[in-house]
Order: structure tokens, then C-alpha cells, then sequence
């Protein structure tokens, strides 16, 4: 019997871990949210409601930013996402770099690896979890921090 | 029943140790690099006026001995860290090049900084030297980051690019040079993950020589430029944007070379920070190693007819000629001097730096 309350309570756990990507909600456009990694998010203009727009983060490309312990003696590193546009029909690959040793960038004009295509700006502000050590990050870990807006 | 649960505990405790080992600070890796010069006391060494650094070049290819920097990069990474630091009276004389052609190598990313204390990576020291700063140049599409061994340390690794510029022939190198002879980046102290050992630099100036980058008449860095500075002309365009513990907004150089700046930004450093580079160099054991003895070359009586480089400590020169449409270039670390004459032919060129 206690058994099998053991093996009950390790599948609850074990189910409880389990990632559950796919998240669902609506932001408008210049919001900055946070993505996890295989996450879907509709994005819409505060004024219209049209929320037409979806994006998913759909990959880790790489990451070779410096671990955090050794910041102080680097420069760059990057890492970098695929996100997916989807606007009615049509599907955009959108490539995103992000540089290390820094926690969160601003997404303004000077940014420099801001991407400006298709009628919209894409910042990718933040990616988490940051690389410590040599270890490396399950890629379903993942989260962004974006801004999207319409240019 | 019981096993099952001490199974459950060995295996809890295990996964906690992993975790911890893996944690930094744990595994030899310093989470932060202390201040060196405040750790020295009344064995202060008077730096010299003027140092020549020996370095080694490493050339990473493959296996089959292709891809890497080609030798013209190669030159420009030189020239270029030259040219960078020759005004400060700190010269690098190249005592050797050499090509490492090994897939392993040339694939690396990951590197261990030092923290034994021999100035090199913990986890890479092929074909290292001890008298010498080894600079080991990947290819311009690997790592793309610069990374220096320790503050103060005798080795770097650097290649790759970043804002459209090769890293490894970019003020980058001179950038990751800067950290081997003593300095910090300019923002150290102020963007948290940095903090350990020192403290947030005030704008008006007050802890500068306390916190930050432990250099005084570098101005308090929020480590913004990269989405607040424009690449082209180098400017800081946030003021107002960001400010330190007294409410000033920060206004940091976007052309200093231990900044988080462009590489096309970098073109110098403060006497505070060359200041602090010698007494690295006089009172670190690592770097006093590296330091090359002044000599002197002399010529005399003596044609060119060829091109010509002739770098030292002092180059001392009587009677000779440049012929040939030949090009000499007499690199000298204090002094220059000619005795009696020197004819350079029409066509010809004498430089001297």
C-alpha cells in the first residue's frame, strides 16, 4: 500500500515538472512580456484589437554567452533565438541576437541588435535563464523577455 | 521499505552536490577578481618609464590546417595593438607565431580562468609561455568573444565578430590586453553582477579610486552604451535615462578601450588607467616575466636595399642608406638616435616611430 502512495505521489511530482509550453495569452504591441521557450503569445493593437499577429518562440539558436563569472573579463558573446511571426496565413522566421554579460537591454532606436522587418521592430530584451559555469541550459528552460511594436 | 527511502535521500543529496559543484566560486573558477594593487603593501615597486611586453601569437586552425585568421588579420591584430598602446610607452615585441592545427582547439568555447595563479586559462594552455602574454586568435566566426585568463594574467583567447567587425584584429585585442595588464571595465562595481569586490562609482567622482574600476578619472559607467550609444559617431544619447545613487545621470566615454563599447569606439585610455597598468606590470611576478630588458640595436655603415623592420628597446643607427624604393621602419621603445648620416634614395621611405 505504501507502495504504491510513493509511486502515486512520484507521478504527481513528476507530472507537476513536466513543462507545460504552450501558453496562450494576448499583449499589445510596445508591452514587453516574457515568452517561455515553445510558447505561443497573440499581440494585438491597443486601439483596433486586431490581434491577427502571433508569435512563437520557437528555438534556442545558440548560446555562447560568457558565464556570468567571468563578465569581468570578457567582451560580447551572444546568444541567439528563432521566433515565428504568424500573420493570418503567412509564417516569418525571425532570427534574434541578444548579447552576454549584460542582464536586460531597452528596446529604443540605438539598440543595436534590435531587427526592424515586415512593418514591425522585435527587441529580444532578456533570455533566461543566463549560463553559469560550463553547464548547459535545457533548451526548454528557455525564456525571452520581448517588445514588439509596429513601425 | 527502508532501502527504498535511503535511496531517496542518496539520491536527493547527490542531485544537491551536483548542484552545489556546479555552482560558481565552487569549482576553482574566482567569482570575482580581487583588487590586486590594494593588496599590495609596502613592497610597492616603482613601475619603470617604459615597458616592452613580450607576446606569442596563436594561430587556430583545423586539423587539416584550414580556416582561422588569415595572415593578413594576423598583421592588423599587431599593428593594431601596437599603434594602441605605443603612446603610453608600452611596446609588445612578437616573439613567435604559431599555427595550432587541432579540431579540438579550434572548436573550444569554454574556458577556465585563472585560478592558480600561473596567469594562463586553468583549462588551456597549449603551447603556452611564462614570458610572455599568449594571445590566442580563433577564427572570425568562432566564440565571438574576447576573454583575457585573469586581472592581472598572460593569456587571452579572442575571436569571432561582433557589430560587423572581426574581434580578433579590432581595439578588442587591446580591450582583453587592457585586463591582462590590471584594468577592470569601466562599468566594474556598478552593474550588479559585477559588484563583487568593489562598489557602484559615484558620477561626481568621490569613490572613484575606491569602487568601480578602481581608476578615478574614468567617469561612472552604467554599462548602457549598447542600446544607448550609436555605433557610427560614438555617442551616449540616454542622458538623463540613467543615474547613480545621488540621482546624477551617468555620461559615460564611449571611446575608452575597458568600456562596454564599439570596437570601432575604442581609441584610448586615462593616465589613471595607464598609471595602473604600470604598476600591474612592476609589482605582478606574472607580468614582470613577460617584461623584455631595454636593449640596443646599433647599426652602422649599412644599406638597405630591401624592406626593412627593426624593432627594440633603443635603435642606434650611423651612416647607412635606404636605396631601392625600399621602405625601413625603426620601431624603437625609448629612443631613435642617428649618428653622422642617413641618406633615404628618391623613391625610398624611412619611418620612425
Amino acid at each position: 500500500m505504501k507502495q504504491a502512495i510513493y509511486l502515486f505521489l512520484v507521478l504527481i511530482i513528476s507530472l507537476g515538472c513536466k513543462n507545460n509550453e504552450i501558453t496562450q495569452s494576448t499583449v499589445h504591441f510596445g508591452e514587453s512580456f516574457t515568452l517561455k521557450a515553445n510558447g505561443i503569445i497573440s499581440i494585438s493593437s491597443s486601439e483596433t484589437n486586431d490581434n491577427n499577429a502571433k508569435i512563437h518562440f520557437s528555438k534556442i539558436n545558440f548560446d555562447s554567452r560568457c558565464p556570468k563569472s567571468m563578465c569581468n573579463l570578457c567582451y560580447a558573446s551572444t546568444a541567439s533565438i528563432n521566433l515565428l511571426l504568424i500573420h493570418d496565413k503567412d509564417t516569418s522566421n525571425i532570427p534574434l541576437t541578444i548579447l552576454g554579460c549584460l542582464d536586460e537591454y531597452e528596446c529604443n532606436d540605438e539598440l543595436y541588435y534590435r531587427k526592424d522587418t515586415l512593418g514591425y521592430r522585435f527587441c529580444l530584451l532578456r533570455l533566461d535563464p543566463y549560463p553559469y559555469g560550463n553547464t548547459q541550459v535545457d533548451p526548454t528552460n528557455y525564456s525571452v523577455k520581448l517588445n514588439i511594436v509596429r513601425l | 521499505m527502508k532501502y527504498i527511502k535511503y535511496k531517496i535521500i542518496l539520491l536527493l543529496l547527490t542531485n544537491w552536490l551536483v548542484v552545489f559543484a556546479q555552482s560558481p566560486g565552487f569549482c576553482g573558477t574566482p567569482s570575482n577578481v580581487p583588487n590586486f594593487l590594494t593588496n599590495l603593501s609596502s613592497s610597492f615597486q616603482t613601475p619603470q618609464s617604459s615597458y616592452v611586453i613580450g607576446i606569442y601569437f596563436h594561430v587556430m586552425r583545423t586539423s587539416a590546417g584550414t580556416g582561422g585568421q588569415t595572415q593578413a588579420e594576423i598583421n592588423t591584430a599587431f599593428n593594431t595593438l601596437v599603434s594602441d598602446y605605443q603612446s603610453y610607452n608600452i611596446t609588445f615585441q612578437l616573439l613567435g607565431t604559431d599555427v595550432i592545427s587541432n579540431d579540438s582547439y579550434y572548436n573550444q568555447t569554454s574556458f577556465t580562468v585563472d585560478a592558480n595563479g600561473d596567469g594562463k586559462f586553468d583549462n588551456f594552455t597549449v603551447n603556452s609561455h611564462s614570458n610572455a602574454i599568449d594571445i590566442y586568435l580563433f577564427a572570425n566566426d568562432k566564440l565571438n568573444f574576447g576573454l583575457a585568463s585573469n586581472i592581472p594574467g598572460t593569456a587571452l583567447v579572442i575571436g569571432g565578430s561582433a557589430f560587423g567587425i572581426n574581434l580578433a584584429s579590432s581595439h578588442v585585442l587591446s580591450h582583453e590586453v587592457g585586463h591582462c595588464l590590471g584594468l577592470f571595465h569601466t562599468f566594474h562595481g556598478t552593474w550588479p553582477n559585477e559588484a563583487l569586490g568593489s562598489c557602484p562609482e559615484l558620477v561626481n567622482g568621490t569613490n572613484g579610486a575606491t569602487c568601480g574600476d578602481f581608476v578615478a578619472d574614468t567617469p561612472a559607467d552604467p554599462a548602457r552604451i549598447f542600446d544607448c550609444g550609436t555605433q557610427s559617431t560614438c555617442t551616449w544619447n540616454c542622458s538623463g535615462s540613467y543615474s547613480d545613487a545621488n540621482g546624477q545621470s551617468y555620461n559615460p566615454d564611449t571611446h575608452l578601450f575597458m568600456a562596454y563599447t564599439f570596437p570601432n569606439c575604442m581609441s584610448y585610455h586615462t593616465p589613471g588607467q595607464i598609471s595602473r597598468m604600470f604598476s600591474t606590470i612592476a609589482n605582478s611576478t606574472i607580468l614582470s616575466n613577460t617584461v623584455i630588458s631595454c636593449k640596443t640595436t646599433t647599426i652602422a655603415n649599412r644599406v638597405f636595399s630591401s624592406n626593412t623592420s627593426i624593432t627594440d628597446c633603443r635603435i642606434e643607427i650611423s651612416n647607412s642608406s635606404v636605396t631601392n624604393n625600399s621602405n625601413v621602419s625603426l620601431y624603437a621603445q625609448e629612443e631613435t638616435v642617428i649618428n653622422g648620416t642617413f641618406d633615404v634614395q628618391l623613391g625610398s621611405q624611412l619611418e620612425i616611430k
